[in-house]
């Protein structure tokens, strides 16, 4: 077996060793950062090295290639970018951050071994260690009253979805005999017109709706966002999405011959991009508005997977960066002026641009990007997935697209007048921003910028991983 | 009709039975036994079907450790008979729903079967069960290990109250 | 690369249910029997000291739903953890021989992170007896 291509998940394996180690020695919440810095930095870098690597391991359920290895880098830095912002941990007791970086680590591992697995099996078991480490991680934060009743929501909508799941694994298996990918994907064009393998098939996507976020499995999306740490926030913003994305792609690949799957898809995008931007308009904490937000873009990623053409496919691997990237910056601020790890209104965004001009800018070029304005790299994303998805012939679908975007508009620029054009009621001092920091804002801003004018390397990139799975 | 399917419908009526005994009692111990029976006509099943690995898990694992772990809960919960049900009528609706959503899912599905289908009849040994899992689906297992330690670390986290509660307590 | 196609390995199956009917025969007739046997020979003389329940001599006090204290429903949860994994021991110690050295690794593994479960449980106080646990 080749080793060296399960480097990356080797990587984060020593690490949660490591903090299940240090989760039982002396309490030192510095050194604790430090390591966790340190792994996911040499995580980043594995993961690149082992970029171009592709092997098929474990009896071929486990996958290396383009694709999967695209995904993991993408994870390698949204865990990273996530880690750098535990910088200041302070809504999680220090005693037991170690236990909080071991279990960001095995959801990171999961996520690794899900964009990797080509077995069902295989998907379903990393997917539940996934979210069984997020049901935790909830619970972590200090001083939340009622933090029972949103973890119990969280997993109780989570068990649900992957009860269906497994339920059309089991339809899916009786009516192609396989659970390999690959031997599926030769199988299913000659059943999936049987109700039994369609239905089977969406209901095993049912998992990953849960993850992204999807109607009927969206409503944890806004009380989870709302009640855990910011730092977790953004992790499940960022890097969770992106790999819920991955296997969506990765699944849609293979019953792509289905005329009511696409329907079915049609219909799911629809209803969770509308309720995402009209639900986002009401809200007051401006993480329950990210969090609709995220409901309304899986609903715009579902429109390049469910065109179900090497354009959309290519669309939703560069969508899952742009959400990433546009994402963190959104939190980066989040998370810097809620210095003492509270939860804050848009409100209290006031002055923003007085406090820190270089968060004001990240903050505003991250908005334009979540809505689309050029020249962002969330621009380019929408771009990609609305001409796919016209390509195929979905007129409509990209005209209620267009108009749940301009709905969106209107709640992203209320939070941009909080910060720009409203005046704190009491002057607040300005927000101390290390040079860190500021290196970081610099950079996505460079990326949410520079990839808007230059997309080409990166749609390349998205393009060829995305070829992989045809 | 052969045996097999005369003990087949005998065991999948008392499941049903037992099961729908089980969410309408009103006393929980008394809902927590008839699951129990339930269980074990479901372990029946998976033998009949041809898996005797299956079913011992269903005996050793839902018939033994949740359902006690059902009762612990009953106990602790100290929940005397009420005259209340246990979940009310406006909780019967989505209930509801979701079966007429189910049951019309089942029609469709059953509606695609053209013809005869004829139940083939195999055995998975436990043997064999565990060289297939072993040899081809060992990733999964160790996956297996990690959720089971997620989970030990979330249940002392989650489970355990801060001591201060403990102290009110015992005050 | 060739794609493993069904590698479950099912053989023909032929129950055989007469020792299955049998069985379950057995198993109601002697119940029914004793049960019979029991209450027919048995004298019938109910008094309040008898209907009492028994606790080996000592006099009952209270009612016997008493709310049982948190830490032993966490010990259900660590059984029931540890009653799966016990599950996946089953399964290899089946066929364990013909596994040989690699399923002994596999096993080895998935044992050690939950034996390290254990000890993180363990150190973390998760198996203390006491109720009102003192921490600092």
């Amino acid at each position: 077996m080749n080793w060296m291509a399960f480097t990356p998940e080797l990587t984060y394996v020593a690490m949660a060793a490591v903090f299940l180690g240090l989760s039982m020695a002396r309490e030192d919440h510095r050194r604790d950062f430090h390591t966790a810095l340190v792994f996911s930095a040499v995580g980043v870098g594995v993961s690149l090295a082992s970029a171009g690597v592709t092997a098929d391991l474990f009896a071929e359920s486990y996958r290396v290639d383009l694709f999967s290895q695209v995904f993991k880098v993408l994870l390698a830095c949204g865990f990273f970018l996530v880690v750098v912002l535990c910088n200041e941990l302070s809504g999680v007791k220090r005693r037991l951050h170690p236990e909080f970086y071991l279990l960001l680590t095995t959801s990171t591992l999961a996520l690794m071994l899900l964009v990797s697995s080509v077995h069902l099996l295989t998907i379903y078991v990393s997917l539940e260690l996934s979210s069984y480490s997020l049901y935790v991680l909830v619970y972590l934060r200090k001083n939340r009253p009622r933090r029972e009743s949103t973890v119990v929501h969280y997993f109780l909508i989570g068990a649900s979805a992957s009860a269906v799941m497994v339920f059309g694994i089991a339809l899916l298996y009786g009516s192609t005999r396989t659970m390999y990918a690959v031997e599926m994907a030769r199988v299913l064009p000659s059943v999936i017109s049987q109700p039994a393998a369609a239905i089977g098939f969406v209901m095993t996507l049912a998992g990953f709706f849960f993850k992204l976020a999807v109607f009927p499995f969206h409503f944890w999306a806004p009380e989870v966002y709302e009640g855990a740490v910011n730092q977790l926030t953004t992790y499940i913003a960022t890097a969770s999405k992106a790999a819920a994305i991955a296997l969506l792609v990765r699944l849609t690949a293979l019953g792509d011959s289905s005329a009511a799957l696409a329907q079915v898809l049609v219909v799911l995008s629809i209803v969770t991009m509308t309720v995402g931007n009209v639900s986002a308009i009401v809200q007051k904490d401006l993480k329950r508005l990210l969090a609709y937000s995220s409901v309304a873009h899986a609903g715009y990623v579902l429109i390049g997977i469910l065109s179900m053409n090497p354009a959309g496919y290519a669309g939703a691997v560069f969508y899952s960066a742009a959400l990433v990237t546009l994402k963190f910056t959104c939190f980066m601020v989040l998370v810097k002026v809620a210095a003492d790890g509270a939860n804050i209104t848009v409100d209290e965004l006031a002055g923003l641009h007085k406090r820190s001009p270089i968060l004001a800018l990240a903050l505003m070029l991250s908005l334009f990007g979540l809505c689309g304005i050029p020249p962002t790299i969330g621009f380019i994303g929408k771009l990609l997935v609305f001409t796919a998805a016209v390509e195929k012939g979905y007129f409509t679908l990209v005209l209620i697209a267009m108009i749940n975007v301009v709905i969106s508009l209107y709640y992203y620029l209320l939070v941009l007048k909080a910060a720009y054009l409203t005046e704190p009621k009491a002057g607040l001092p300005p927000l101390p921003v290390s040079a860190g920091d500021r290196l970081l804002a610099g950079t996505l801003i460079v990326l949410i910028v520079g990839i808007g004018f230059y997309p080409d390397p990166v749609i390349q990139i998205a393009r060829s991983a995305a070829a992989v799975l045809l | 009709m052969t045996i097999y399917s005369a003990i087949f419908y005998l065991l999948a009526a008392l499941i049903i039975a037992t099961t729908a005994l089980a969410i309408t009692r009103r006393n929980l111990v008394h809902a927590v036994v008839y699951l129990v029976i339930s269980f074990f006509g479901s372990a029946l099943l998976f033998f009949l079907l041809g898996a005797p690995f299956l079913a011992a898990l269903e005996v050793i694992i839902y018939a033994g450790a949740i359902m006690v772990l059902f009762l612990f809960i009953v106990m602790m919960l100290r929940i005397e008979e009420s005259k209340r049900r246990i979940f009310p009528l406006s909780q019967w609706i989505p209930a509801a729903v979701l079966c007429v959503i189910y049951l019309g899912m089942l029609a469709v599905i059953l509606s695609g079967i053209e013809g005869d289908m004829r139940l083939e009849t195999a055995v998975a040994v436990p043997a064999a069960f565990s060289m297939w899992i072993f040899r081809h689906g060992w990733l999964a297992v160790e996956i297996a290990s990690l959720i089971l330690l997620v989970a030990l670390i979330g249940a002392l986290h989650i489970g355990r109250r801060p001591a201060a509660a403990d102290k009110k307590e015992a005050q | 690369m060739q794609p493993i196609v069904d590698p479950f390995p099912l053989s023909p199956w032929i129950p055989g249910p007469f020792s299955l009917i049998a069985y379950a025969f057995a198993v109601a007739v002697i119940t029914a029997i004793l049960l019979f046997v029991s209450s027919w020979l048995g004298e019938k003389k109910p008094n309040p000291e008898k209907l009492r329940p028994y606790e080996s001599g000592v006099i009952p006090t209270g009612t016997a739903r008493l709310r049982f204290p948190v830490p032993f429903y966490l010990v259900a949860i660590f059984f029931l953890i540890f009653d799966v994994e016990g599950a996946f021991i089953f399964a290899w110690a089946v066929s364990a021989e013909s596994l040989g050295w690699t399923g002994f690794l596999e096993i080895t593994f998935f044992i050690f992170v939950l034996i390290v479960g254990l000890f993180y449980v363990w150190k973390k106080g998760g198996l203390d007896w006491r109720p009102q646990r003192t921490r600092k």
